[in-house]
């Protein structure tokens, strides 16, 4: 199978899940419930790794469980301008940016300067061993370097889009994300 | 250290102009060190990109599904919109005597019964007609602080019945007061609780029913004083 038949097929399963999605979206709005735990089975680990990320691990599931609840409350709302995962998404970044400023998380902070980052030699841990200690470095960025770093190079998003989420400018969203980078570089260079 | 460090970040997001990004290149050329730095952060942001999804532990579902069917599960708020609740829904005290009347008439049967047979109490007194007030509206007001004064409430009401106190048959009294041992009982754990997890809807909705619970059984004693 060449590239491009590649590309057109999982477009294709993209776009039969998106439409999967929109007629069970249809029928939760309208009550069904069977509908609705279709929708959950196909996403819920991606909000759960989202959640999980953002938040402590401890508050995942109830945290994930609320996004669920929020969406079922709000899916009259949803009007299908975008994939009903990318909407499900925000909702899911909206509920865990309120929930971390609710919870006024407080978690040990990564402390560097960074001039000493850059005196290290560079070079970070063959990537096979970076797993565990990557999400590890993760958890203790600081707050909003943390929220930056997962949203846009993990989830994706664009720096328009957190800078609106988080309410600050994209030179902001900007420092953050190479602030966070920079630490992880450091805490993988151990 | 180079000057373009600080934005080797923007050059591996493509988030620079052109001309900038030909006097990076330039000083990459040059300089090992921020060659290194780039490969390290490039690294970084690819092993972001591929983390792998991870799963819940157990299935969720059927906790989601017993909170969406059952209508008196409170609904998860947000920030934003509970301080449009906030706007929407903001108490006097009155009002919360108000409420907590409604609440009187439709839940704490056992109490009332207990009361109304043990001091002869009014019995046309079950009958005042009020709109009940959403569990889910407390449940908020509980969560986010707004201007419900549950402690205010409680003492006005306490100092009525203080007043006629005497009026109550000795048993009815004793009933009283080992239901709001009971009920402050639940009320500190329920704040212990919170203390440690002040995020939980199930504890503030706990402590919400318990506080709840406390406003109905204090106006049920104070109109029986008062009658």
């Amino acid at each position: 199978m060449n590239a491009s038949s590649a590309l057109a097929m999982s477009s294709g399963d993209s776009n039969s899940a998106a439409s999967r999605d929109l007629d069970d979206v249809r029928l939760a709005a309208a009550g069904d419930v069977a509908a609705f735990e279709r929708l959950y089975r196909r996403h819920v680990d991606r909000v759960y790794s989202l959640v999980s990320r953002m938040l402590e691990p401890e508050l995942a599931d109830e945290v994930t469980q609320d996004v669920f609840v929020r969406v079922w409350n709000k899916l009259s709302t949803f009007r299908g301008d975008a994939a009903f995962a990318t909407w499900l998404h925000r909702v899911t970044v909206n509920l865990v940016l309120g929930r971390r400023k609710k919870l006024g998380i407080q978690r040990q902070r990564y402390h560097s300067d960074p001039q000493t980052v850059l005196d290290r030699t560079s070079g970070l841990r063959p990537k096979e061993a970076l797993g565990a200690e990557f999400e590890a470095g993760m958890r203790r960025l600081p707050d909003r370097a943390r929220e930056v770093f997962i949203l846009h190079d993990v989830e994706g998003f664009k720096h328009r889009e957190i800078a609106e989420l988080l309410g600050v400018t994209t030179g902001t969203t900007k420092a953050q994300l190479h602030r966070a980078r920079m630490l992880m570089r450091e805490y993988l260079s151990r | 250290m180079s000057d373009w460090t600080d934005r080797l970040s923007d050059y591996l997001d493509g988030e620079m102009s052109g001309d900038e990004r030909v006097s990076l290149e330039e000083a990459l050329e040059r300089d090992a060190e921020l060659r290194g730095v780039l490969k390290d952060l490039q690294e970084v942001r690819e092993a972001a990109v591929a983390l792998p999804t991870q799963s819940p532990a157990a299935d969720l579902w059927p906790g989601i599904a017993s909170r969406i069917t059952d209508a008196d599960q409170p609904a998860v708020v947000d920030l934003a919109d509970a301080r449009e609740e906030r706007r929407r829904f903001s108490f006097t005290a009155p009002q919360l005597a108000a409420a907590a009347v409604a609440v009187l008439v439709l839940g704490s049967a056992g109490m009332w019964t207990l009361m109304s047979s043990g001091a002869g109490g009014p019995d046309g007194a079950g009958t005042v007609a009020v709109e009940p007030v959403p569990e889910a509206q407390l449940v908020s007001a509980a969560e986010e602080g707004s201007s419900f004064s549950y402690e205010a409430t409680i003492q006005e009401l306490e100092a009525q019945l203080d007043i006629g106190r005497d009026r109550l048959d000795p048993k009815t009294v004793e009933a009283l007061e080992r239901s709001l041992a009971t009920i402050d009982r639940a009320i500190a754990q329920a704040q212990d609780a919170l203390d440690a997890d002040p995020a939980s809807v199930y504890l503030n909705r706990h402590l919400a029913d318990a506080r709840t619970r406390k406003i109905s059984v204090l106006q049920q004693a104070a109109l029986l004083a008062s009658s």
